[in-house]
């Protein structure tokens, strides 16, 4: 195998909203067709594909998304001689990208063509379907399904069925996730919990949401699993039977700032402060009676950000709370702010 | 004066969390927050830092050349890169605890942002709009207002923060060491900017602010609009520590580029 010169490089590139996706053909000389097309994939951080998802590349699919003037029938051939391409996936029209996204192409190319796809605002309410449809598959395979997952987030779900089927089908997913350890498979892994979080239009379905606070789930998806809670309760706070509903929740999260404030301060990791502190900020969300016990114990950590960070989101959601001017919400809105009047009265020793 | 131009010659020590900024003919053109200590810092040398880009002015190629002591995950972190520092400002008296609180701040928004992602090539050529502002949207990007809170349709729980570079630094510092940095851009008499400051701060030179481009980082009509600069937040930064921490800045247009205002 022999490389000719960097000035015999055909270029085309493309830019992937999902990673790095530069596709360069470099001049390399080769006897096996297959062959010299997966080292073109290789040198070019195509990451997240298996060996045999690249052997399953097309050369015409290739052809297609480099748009090198020559017929299959002519391969193999040294690509120093193929001339500088004059289109990429980029160049496609919504109408081509469709065409290409079809199950019979090789899963590089149909996530390359997704990807581009969900550029086109008029194409995205038909993207949304097919997303909904292509992920209820079981044979789904893990480039395509990530792919299919990161472009959730990019994509809105107005209707009811689908969104119900979508924030099954992420949940069960995430769970899916948590046995692979490509790079790839946990941004997917943390796209699902987040867009799943989103996707929850009665709020007694985050009672779901305890099992993603599990100590099986990487940090970062717990951390999202804390901040989805918030999120749901940013405008207002649970009512009466909302909160009844939610006690297994508020159990777990009780849990969990118990666990942190047992901690020794000294031998509190980053990782303690996130989940312990985030935990604390899930639980003044969901309007728990028991906030004001804790409030003593912030002192006792001896962290004077701790608390600055604590007070700034009792105001911020008092302050939230308070613009929902429902009824119900103001003994909610009253309890916070004696929360924050009673963080603000303690002296924290200063840490700097 | 804690907001000035860096030094040319001798170089200075500038601590993780420090605002620095990108200037460019006589406008600060980006800001963002150091990422990690840095021993010797001088005008135009790449620094690590933690910031929302584009603007795209920033992405000038230059040689890293300092001592950094490590401080937080930059490397694990997308949302951490370099940029060209040519001004800093910070509070003569941020803290441990200003620091560790904007530490956590950084992680807390961190996991909550989509996988990194690359810009489409600023070539002038068919579709090249289009691409732009699908990156704008999917980097979440904004121009106007600094920050926004993007609410799914349905459920209308929290999807996303927007930010611009300067709302990033903003919400950085409002999250534990200064009450508010900038007074509220949408108060009438906060200074608008034409579409041709637009074009020069977020738009790549080969190309036009497009009513596509417009839209996606959330600007509307024809201008001008009250978009909360870059040079802002470092007139803001020449005040006292006290002012800085207690009152927000109301910026002027002279401020675009604050080293003029003075």
């Amino acid at each position: 195998m022999a490389k000719n010169s960097a000035a015999d490089e055909a270029d085309a590139a493309t830019t992937s909203r999902y990673g790095p996706r530069r596709i360069h053909c470099s001049a390399i000389e080769t006897g096996s067709v297959k062959k010299t097309w997966i080292k073109v994939y290789e040198e070019y951080e195509l990451e997240g594909y298996t060996e045999e998802e690249k052997a399953g590349i097309e050369v015409e699919d290739l052809r297609n998304l480099v748009g090198v003037k020559m017929s299959v029938e002519k391969l193999p051939a040294k690509l120093g001689e193929i001339a500088r391409p004059s289109l990429s996936l980029a160049d496609l029209t919504a109408a081509d990208l469709w065409q290409v996204v079809r199950p019979e192409r090789s899963v590089a190319i149909r996530a390359a063509a997704l990807a581009e796809l969900v550029s086109y605002e008029r194409e995205r309410a038909n993207l949304a379907l097919f997303v909904v449809e292509q992920l209820a598959r079981d044979d789904l395979k893990p480039t395509w399904r990530n792919t299919l997952i990161l472009a959730t987030e990019h994509l809105d779900f107005l209707n009811a069925g689908q969104r119900q089927r979508l924030r099954d089908r992420l949940r069960s997913l995430t769970l899916t996730l948590n046995e692979e350890w490509h790079p790839r498979s946990r941004l997917a892994q943390e796209a699902a919990v987040r867009r799943y979080g989103c996707l929850i239009d009665d709020k007694a379905q985050l009672l779901e949401i305890v099992d993603f606070l599990s100590t099986a789930y990487p940090l970062r998806v717990r951390l999202i699993a804390l901040q989805t809670i918030q999120n749901a309760f940013a405008l207002a706070p649970p009512c009466v039977s909302m909160k009844r509903d939610l006690e297994p929740l508020r159990d777990e999260l009780r849990r969990m700032v118990e666990f942190f404030f047992r901690g020794e301060t000294l031998k509190r990791s980053e990782e303690d402060f996130d989940l312990g502190l985030t935990a604390l900020e899930a639980l003044i969300r969901l309007d728990d009676g028991m906030i004001s016990e804790f409030v003593p114990r912030v002192k006792a950590i001896g962290r004077r950000w701790v608390a600055r960070q604590l007070a700034h989101f009792l105001a911020e959601t008092q302050k939230a709370w308070q613009a929902s001017q429902s009824v119900s919400t103001a003994e909610s809105v009253s309890a916070v702010g004696e929360v924050l009047d009673l963080l603000q009265s303690i002296e924290v020793p200063a840490d700097r | 004066m804690t907001a000035t131009e860096l030094p040319r010659n001798e170089p200075t020590a500038q601590s993780a969390w420090t605002v620095v900024g990108t200037r460019h003919k006589g406008i600060v053109t980006h800001l963002a927050v150091l990422a990690r200590n840095v021993r010797h810092l001088r005008y135009g040398n790449r620094v690590p830092v933690y910031h929302m880009g584009p603007p795209l002015t920033s992405l000038e190629p230059e040689v890293v050349g300092n001592e950094d002591v490590p401080e937080g995950a930059a490397e694990d972190n997308p949302a951490s890169s370099e940029i060209t520092a040519h001004v800093a400002a910070r509070l003569e008296d941020l803290g441990d605890a200003d620091r560790e609180g904007m530490r956590r701040w950084h992680r807390k928004i961190s996991v909550f942002f989509p996988a990194a992602t690359r810009p489409p090539r600023p070539r002038p050529r068919p579709g090249a709009e289009r691409e732009w502002a699908h990156y704008f949207e999917q980097t979440r990007y904004i121009a106007h207002p600094a920050f926004k809170v993007e609410e799914d349709p349905v459920s209308g729980i929290k999807k996303f923060h927007r930010y611009s570079c300067v709302g990033f630094v903003t919400e950085c510092y409002q999250s534990t060491a200064v009450d508010q940095v900038l007074t509220d851009s949408s108060r009438a008499s906060f200074p608008r900017i034409d579409q041709a400051m637009v074009e020069r701060l977020f738009v790549p030179p080969t190309l036009r602010l497009t009513e596509e481009i417009a839209e996606s980082i959330n600007l509307t009509g024809n201008g001008p609009w009250p978009v909360a600069l870059p040079g802002y937040v470092m007139r803001a930064f020449t005040r006292t520590d006290e002012e800085i921490r207690n009152h927000a800045y109301h910026p002027s247009v002279e401020d675009i580029d604050f080293l003029g205002a003075e």
